[in-house]
């Protein structure tokens, strides 16, 4: 039978909808489509571009590469230490961006805990770089690698493993050749999240990195700057990123949106 | 002397005394009700499952003996087994699930496959060798569940319920298949069934649990 909804409910529902799809919808309306192509193509858009693209990509890179065996291995543990690792690892979840930003210029700065000998041994200056920038980027975007993926790793069918034992292989190869195929639909969700969310990333790189166009300048910073010098410029740029947002989402869809499990 | 396992076998709360010996050659069926511990003796001797106490040994190589804390990995035991759930693997194709063990010894993927083909010949699925374990019938899934395990030649092979997922119809077939695949076959073998006519067609010693 279908679910009947009070009155009241709908309302609050749409009420609801409405507040995210329309400032969303009002970019679209406001943006100066005429002109959008010529913006796109100017050399500060273009630039912006590829750094968000290039530093985005290899970000979601690395945050599967560390991620991968870091889910394994909280998925497949248990106790009081595992309970506290996985809390660490998802932390710049609910940390305000701008926060983690000043947290990597503590430890990675010329004079941060880490930092300080990079630079004292071997000259190393990492702030305001584009190194810098996919550091800040891997910071925020890795716990939503790692929960999609210790999540999968978790629903993974133990006994299958157990069979592969059996038949002598090691726990390496156990892990390569079944535990890791069987979760690919989740790496590759994890890896398109991650890679959404460095594209995004703003406050952490700007605190990290700055904003120097065509060096570490990436498409939110270059909103950012722009929303008060040229308004246009900086709706054309959004409307880029709304693009690119919603395709990311398509993209998910089956695996994240239906609600239910592969 | 061969298998021999004596002691506490149990998973959780349940537990149950074992007394086993199997020699070389010899095709022990073990029977008994549902929730007997049947099936966690077998994965007790695969190295899947520990022994609560006692000592489980193999040719007098001490592979689980809680007390010494010796406990020989699945990996390293090289048990052959079918399990009642098969568990293949969906994502490999019934060729890749049956060359599986052959690369882990070590193999070339080209000497695995061809070896793995060999052994899919000899329970008739030569044909299907490229599907997955999910384009192709239960009786099939059985008989690369049986090559799988063979292709090792394990020194020790435990088949659990290894029908009861194929219909009656297929069942008669396997029950064929079987001896003449064990047959010439030197090591110990263990099964676990709760058909009177599987353990009649196959086992030289019984050991009923209650």
């Amino acid at each position: 039978m279908k679910q009947r909804f009070s009155p009241v409910v709908l309302a609050m529902a749409a009420i609801a909808v409405a507040f995210i799809a329309l400032p969303i919808l009002a970019i679209l309306v406001r943006a100066p489509w005429s002109d959008a192509w010529d913006i796109v193509a100017q050399k500060t858009t273009r630039d912006a571009l590829l750094v968000s693209l290039q530093t985005s990509v290899i970000a979601a890179c690395i945050a599967s590469i560390i991620g991968i065996p870091l889910s394994w291995v909280l998925a497949r543990s248990s106790g009081r230490g595992i309970s506290v690792l996985r809390t660490i690892s998802i932390v710049p979840i609910v940390l305000p961006p701008v926060v983690g930003g000043i947290a990597l210029l503590a430890a990675f700065g010329r004079r941060g805990v880490v930092g300080q000998y990079l630079y004292d041994w071997w000259g190393v200056s990492l702030p305001f770089t584009r190194t810098a920038v996919v550091m800040a980027q891997v910071f925020v975007a890795l716990p939503f690698f790692v929960l999609a993926v210790e999540a999968a790793f978790r629903q993974n069918d133990r006994h299958l493993e157990e069979a592969a034992e059996t038949l002598g292989a090691s726990p390496l190869r156990v892990f390569l050749t079944v535990a890791l195929p069987l979760a690919r639909p989740a790496i590759i969700a994890g890896f398109a999240l991650s890679w959404a969310r460095s594209l995004g990333e703003f406050g952490a790189s700007i605190t990290f990195a700055g904003s120097f166009p065509s060096k570490t300048q990436t498409l939110p910073m270059a909103v950012y700057e722009l929303v008060s010098v040229d308004y246009q410029l900086s709706l054309v740029l959004s409307l880029l990123m709304v693009a690119i947002s919603v395709a990311v989402l398509v993209g998910l869809r089956d695996r994240w949106m239906s609600g239910d499990e592969q | 002397m061969s298998l021999v396992l004596q002691g506490q076998v149990g998973r959780g709360e349940f537990s149950r005394e074992v007394d086993v010996t199997v020699q070389h050659g010899e095709i022990l069926a073990i029977v008994g009700a549902n929730g007997s511990g049947k099936s966690t003796v077998l994965q007790t001797i695969a190295g899947i499952a520990a022994l609560k106490s006692g000592r489980l040994s193999f040719d007098n190589v001490v592979w689980d003996e809680p007390i010494t804390k010796i406990f020989t990995p699945a990996q390293d035991r090289h048990c052959g087994v079918v399990f009642q759930d098969l568990r293949l693997f969906p994502h490999l194709s019934l060729i890749a699930n049956v060359a599986y063990g052959l690369r882990a010894t070590g193999l070339s993927k080209q000497e695995a496959h061809a070896r793995a083909a060999e052994e899919l010949t000899l329970v008739g699925l030569d044909e299907l060798a490229d599907r997955k374990p999910g384009q192709v019938s239960g009786g099939e899934r059985q008989r690369v569940a049986l090559a799988r395990a063979l292709v090792l030649r394990p020194p020790v092979l435990l088949l659990d319920e290894p029908f009861a997922s194929v219909d009656v119809s297929s069942r008669q077939g396997l029950r064929d298949l079987l001896p003449s695949l064990v047959q010439g076959y030197q090591g110990s073998v263990v099964l676990v069934s709760h058909d009177p006519e599987d353990v009649q067609a196959l086992a030289t010693n019984i050991l009923a649990f209650g």
